[in-house]
């Protein structure tokens, strides 16, 4: 009999989720695609102690894709250069083979290993599960592939709310169900055709943290003052940048991620000549760390010398969205976690953005104001309490639909519970006798755990 | 009533399903308001009587109509509501059930008409922006049953600007149409006999609902507004905000994949229908992307490894080349 396994690409702010289905199952062995587990996979795993395998440890050490690769690289090649995509001219068509071509080059050899380390993995033992975060870029697709077509039940726990649409690439479910936050996360999918059965609604593992920090607002804003220097004196109004990847003809030209930024800044200097002092703290992300300085650096030069201090930033964002007295953001997920703390919130409807929206509902608390309105919205909602009140009240009272069970805490364990549910061995199996037994008594161990 | 509403929201936390939207919350507030402009534009004399059914789905029209005709004055018209038959009969093709006996038809209305010894004088469709009834296919369908739209049509409970384009479109544009285009009609009947009259309306009517080729439409609403240019003038300005523009976006992007031949610049200034054009090459250019990315290796056996499809791995790389440099998307073009 193989150990039980499970097949294991989760980001580590949802491995409270892993460590619930840990707790009830007891070890198995954690399998990570690819050529490595991240530390804390390791430390985690060490918590349990389950052994972790990184699939390509399973080849042998001088491993070379070629031989694999070069005839299915060669066919495919052979099958691009005869491929007449309909209604397109003879230059785009060149310009679209090469495109292909590149990608071929650029994707296929990690694709043989990947799924050759994956057939070397299923070889050696029983994987009962493949939980992931990302059904869609290169690998996370096709995993999610080799698990379908290996009857290897899979599950995606959204890595967001699909607060606008999915497109393109994102607009299919890759593995078999789909675990979202509240129904809101829900509703793109459903809208596209998704069997609603293919969903479950979970929470997000990753806010069950808040629960913690949402009682301590003065502490926090205390603490982010002494570290960033913030006048305790004025109110908090924090923006979360934005990012688009050019996976979306909706996507306008140019710098989104500067242009709202633009439109924020223009908010608080138009505050600052109305007599509004504020803290204005930009909450980027730490991927954009060169770049997105030197964007702030380049924006605060163009006009007049500016009223208001600002401060950019790429840690804290807990903190920041707990103690906020206004969070600005553009579709963002970020909003969301504004909205679980009490804080209210103000969606920018950007110039070019808009089109993915509407993200929120009028009945969620948010503010939506175009950038004209930006500034009116954050006054309005730092002087007038009782409108303050009233969003806030409405977004307290809507929370679930975008984050089951609001801040009960309890998002890891209901994923935990569903990944427990579906690791279960298909009921046709091919197994002998006592094996047999063995497994459904483990099935039914676990469907009691799940319930 | 609300006995053909959907079922309950589901157990498992999902979104209930939009269709039993129709008629509730922000929408409506539209329809009363809607109903409220048509009653006072068309109930002007002193004598005049309403009969208004306020129910989503309004119950048979004759049944009200009768005994209200009895008590008509001498110079006084009866304004009231009902169901649309031949909105049904566009977008519930079929025998017509005991829902379709309730509804008002122009041909039958005539015919009423004319036995009750009373004239036909207005039948004004309204209700186009509320989907359908019965959770047919409407004339918005399949926008209608998203939840995209019902967070579109929440925003007219708080955002003026698409509660002021809604209502616009309700009353410039929707009831400059034949019945046909909204689930509701508001009929004015006038206390003195017209045969002539009432064969005459029904045959204008039946021809302008044979001829709803849907440029036809966009005629029939410029014909009914007065001085020329005035419907753009209005709509653009409705159209200044950013939200009410991908309110409208939505709703015209809709209507033209209903009908092709529909063209919605007939409507809109050339600054905002070069905005719309944008959009809607946008999302052709998704949709052609996201195919193009799939299909180039249809039918290559060789892609097949461990029982998986080797280019899976491309798609989410190519998609986003195939955007940037066949469509060549991003480039901020200057001037």
């Amino acid at each position: 009999m193989k150990p039980i396994a499970v097949l294991v690409s989760l980001w580590a702010h949802h491995f409270g989720a892993l460590e619930v289905f840990l707790e009830s199952r007891g070890p198995v062995v954690l399998l990570v695609p690819g050529s490595a587990a991240s530390p804390e996979l390791l430390e985690l795993a060490a918590r349990h102690g389950c052994e972790v395998v990184a699939t390509r440890s399973l080849l042998p050490p001088r491993y070379s894709p070629a031989k694999r690769l070069l005839p299915a690289a060669e066919a495919l090649r052979g099958h691009l250069a005869g491929w007449e995509p309909e209604g397109v001219d003879p230059v785009g068509r060149e310009l679209l083979r090469r495109l292909v071509a590149e990608r071929m080059d650029a994707e296929l050899p990690a694709a043989v290993m990947v799924l050759q380390s994956l057939a070397a993995a299923r070889a050696c033992y029983d994987i009962r599960l493949y939980a992931t975060t990302e059904d869609i870029t290169a690998r996370g697709r096709l995993v999610a592939g080799w698990a379908a077509s290996h009857k290897i039940p899979s599950l995606h726990l959204a890595h967001s709310i699909a607060l606008a649409d999915p497109y393109t690439v994102h607009a299919r479910l890759g593995a078999d169900k789909l675990a979202v936050y509240g129904a809101r996360g829900a509703e793109g999918y459903l809208d596209l055709g998704v069997a609603p059965d293919r969903i479950v609604v979970t929470g997000n593992p990753a806010w069950d943290g808040y629960a913690a920090l949402a009682g301590r607002r003065p502490q926090l804003r205390a603490e982010l003052d002494q570290e960033y220097g913030l006048d305790p004196t004025l109110p908090l109004v924090v923006f979360g940048t934005t990012w688009m990847g050019h996976m979306t003809g909706l996507e306008p030209p140019g710098d989104t991620n500067a242009a709202s930024l633009r439109a924020f800044l223009a908010a608080c200097e138009e505050l600052g000549r109305s007599g509004v002092r504020v803290n204005a703290v930009i909450k980027d992300r730490p991927a954009n760390t060169s770049r997105g300085e030197a964007t702030l650096t380049e924006l605060l030069a163009e006009g007049e010398p500016k009223l208001q201090r600002y401060v950019r930033c790429t840690a804290h964002t807990r903190e920041f969205a707990v103690a906020a007295d206004v969070m600005v953001g553009v579709d963002s997920n970020y909003l969301v976690e504004a909205m679980l703390v009490g804080t209210p919130v103000v969606n920018l409807v950007a110039e070019g953005l808009a089109i993915l929206g509407p993200t929120f509902d009028e009945e969620s608390g948010v503010v939506e104001a175009e950038p004209a309105e930006l500034a009116g919205s954050i006054r309005r909602l730092l002087e007038d309490p009782g409108f303050r009140a009233a969003r806030l009240a409405q977004a307290a009272a809507r929370i679930g639909y975008y984050n089951r069970g609001g801040l009960d805490g309890q998002s890891a364990r209901r994923v935990g519970e569903v990944m427990a549910a579906m690791a279960v061995p298909p009921p046709e199996s091919p197994s002998a006798g006592p094996v047999r037994r063995i497994r459904t008594l483990w099935g039914a161990v676990l469907a009691r755990v799940a319930r | 009533m609300r006995s053909h509403r959907r079922a309950a929201p589901a157990p498992t936390g999902l979104p209930a399903d939009v269709p039993g939207a129709f008629r509730t919350g922000p929408l409506a507030s539209l329809a009363g308001q809607v109903e409220a402009g048509l009653v006072a534009r068309l109930a002007t004399r002193s004598g005049d009587v309403t009969l208004l059914d306020t129910d989503a789905a309004p119950g048979d029209w004759r049944r009200r109509v009768r005994p209200a005709l009895q008590r008509l004055g001498p110079d006084a018209r009866l304004v009231f509501n009902a169901l649309s038959k031949d909105y049904l009969d566009l977008t519930e093709p079929g025998p017509a059930g005991r829902r379709g006996r309730a509804a008002l038809g122009v041909a039958e209305l005539a015919r009423f008409a004319t036995a009750a010894q009373t004239t036909v004088e207005a039948v004004v469709p309204y209700g186009a922006l509320l989907g359908h009834p019965f959770g047919g296919r409407s004339l918005l369908a399949p926008l209608d049953r998203t939840h995209r739209w019902r967070r579109g049509v929440s925003w007219l409970a708080r955002d003026d600007g698409r509660a002021d384009l809604a209502a616009f479109l309700e009353q410039r544009v929707v009831q400059a149409l034949p019945p046909g285009v909204a689930p509701y009609v508001m009929v004015v009947l006038a206390r003195h006999a017209d045969p002539a009259g009432n064969a005459g309306f029904a045959e204008r009517h039946r021809l302008a609902l044979s001829g709803s080729g849907a440029a036809d439409l966009v005629e029939l609403v410029r014909a009914q507004v007065g001085p020329a240019g005035s419907l753009e003038g209005d709509l653009d300005r409705l159209l200044t905000p950013l939200k009410a523009r991908v309110f409208a976006f939505e709703l015209l992007d809709q209507l033209s994949s209903r009908w092709p031949a529909f063209d919605p610049d007939g409507l809109l200034t050339p600054a905002r229908s070069g905005e719309f054009a944008r959009w809607r090459r946008a999302k052709a250019a998704d949709g052609e992307a996201t195919r193009l990315a799939r299909e180039w290796s249809d039918g290559c056996r060789e892609r097949v490894l461990h029982a998986t499809d080797l280019t899976l791995s491309l798609d989410y790389g190519l998609v986003r080349a195939i955007l940037e440099q066949y469509y060549d998307l991003y480039e901020e073009r200057l001037g």
